[in-house]
């Protein structure tokens, strides 16, 4: 059976790789018979909202900064209204390729799973020392809150299947939310899968993403998360 | 010790106040708010520069059993109160906030 496919693209002030990335995203895939790109402007200052409507995919706006996991939140609902089968999450500043969009979903399609987590490589060739060390610290963070583990709990590219989106309920506004998702495919007992991603960084993505002070952040906002889910 | 609270004093009670007039300047703070602020800390520096005026205030008050210890757990708690009621409407306005700006964001998305 042939599906919908929405690729989810939240996107704070990021008009210098937006076209780029929306330009380089697939036509045509396997086991896809329609494929609809939705972009979230998370309430930008450059001409992020502009050059998503230049490329006439479905944008989305917030009228203010909300941060990225309320973009994706927009996203996700936005994919559910138009009645998709799987929606695929990535980055706006051209860190995922979507080349891996095809092996994210393939798992879905063939109804081995119902959510597939994008895995970047932590080699200190492909990540900078600082990255790979935070996302080694958010993995070890997550696990410690949402007794969960995964290989790269902060990845933004994710692929999900219609009946995982109407099981998980998502809170966060932040970088949190990547860890939130890890929480809710626990609560849940959703199937995952997690596949090898390339990890793209130039010199433009270095600079965005999170920080160290971020995971302090993600930390404790993923506490409260959790002692909010406890009944 | 005493010296290093009244710096911390000045330093903290300069920074408000001055920041409070550049949101003055830019009309982003009422006069009167302004006047409120501005008095309130020009009192915290003056009794962090002269803490023996809070004993004689208590005294004055007929307070003097009371201690500066009680006071000061008083104030402690009261404060606790304001900070608790500050979050709690904060964190209300930016759930609102929140749900108004992505109900905004997808009003044009037909189901």
């Amino acid at each position: 059976m042939s599906m919908k496919l929405a690729i989810v693209i939240p996107a704070y002030n990021e008009e210098e790789t937006l076209g780029i990335v929306l330009n380089s995203l697939p036509k045509k895939l396997k086991g896809i018979r329609e494929i609809k790109t939705i972009v979230v402007d998370d309430g930008s200052k450059d001409r992020t909202h502009e050059i998503a409507r230049w490329n006439q995919v479905m944008a989305l706006k917030h009228i203010v900064n909300l941060g990225v996991g309320a973009a994706t939140i927009t996203g996700l609902e936005a994919a559910r209204k138009i009645n998709s089968d799987i929606v695929i999450t990535l980055d706006a500043d051209g860190q995922h390729s979507p080349s891996n969009i095809e092996k994210l979903i393939e798992p879905i399609i063939k109804k081995e799973v119902d959510i597939v987590i994008g895995s970047r490589d932590y080699k200190i060739k492909n990540m900078p020392v600082v990255k790979v060390f935070g996302n080694l610290m958010m993995n070890t963070l997550t696990y410690m809150v949402f007794r969960k583990w995964s290989a790269d709990s902060q990845s933004g590219m994710k692929a999900f299947s219609k009946s995982a989106l109407e099981k998980i309920k998502l809170h966060s506004t932040g970088y949190e939310i990547c860890s939130e998702i890890i929480g809710e495919i626990k609560r849940n007992n959703i199937q995952y899968k997690e596949i090898k991603i390339d990890t793209i960084y130039t010199d433009y993505s270095k600079l965005r993403g999170q920080n160290i002070l971020n995971g302090i952040n993600i930390l404790t906002k993923s506490l409260f998360i959790k002692i909010a889910s406890i009944k | 010790m005493i010296y290093v609270a009244k710096v911390f004093s000045i330093i903290l009670g300069l920074m408000v106040i001055s920041k409070t007039l550049l949101d003055f300047k830019k009309k982003q703070e009422s006069l009167i708010m302004f006047i409120f602020w501005t008095v309130t800390w020009a009192i915290i520096i003056y009794l962090g520069l002269f803490p023996a005026e809070i004993d004689k205030t208590i005294n004055r008050l007929g307070m003097n059993k009371t201690g500066t210890g009680t006071f000061f757990g008083m104030s402690l708690v009261f404060l606790f109160f304001v900070i608790y009621r500050v979050y709690h409407k904060a964190n209300r306005l930016e759930l609102k906030l929140k749900d108004m700006t992505m109900k905004l964001g997808l009003k044009d998305v037909k189901e």
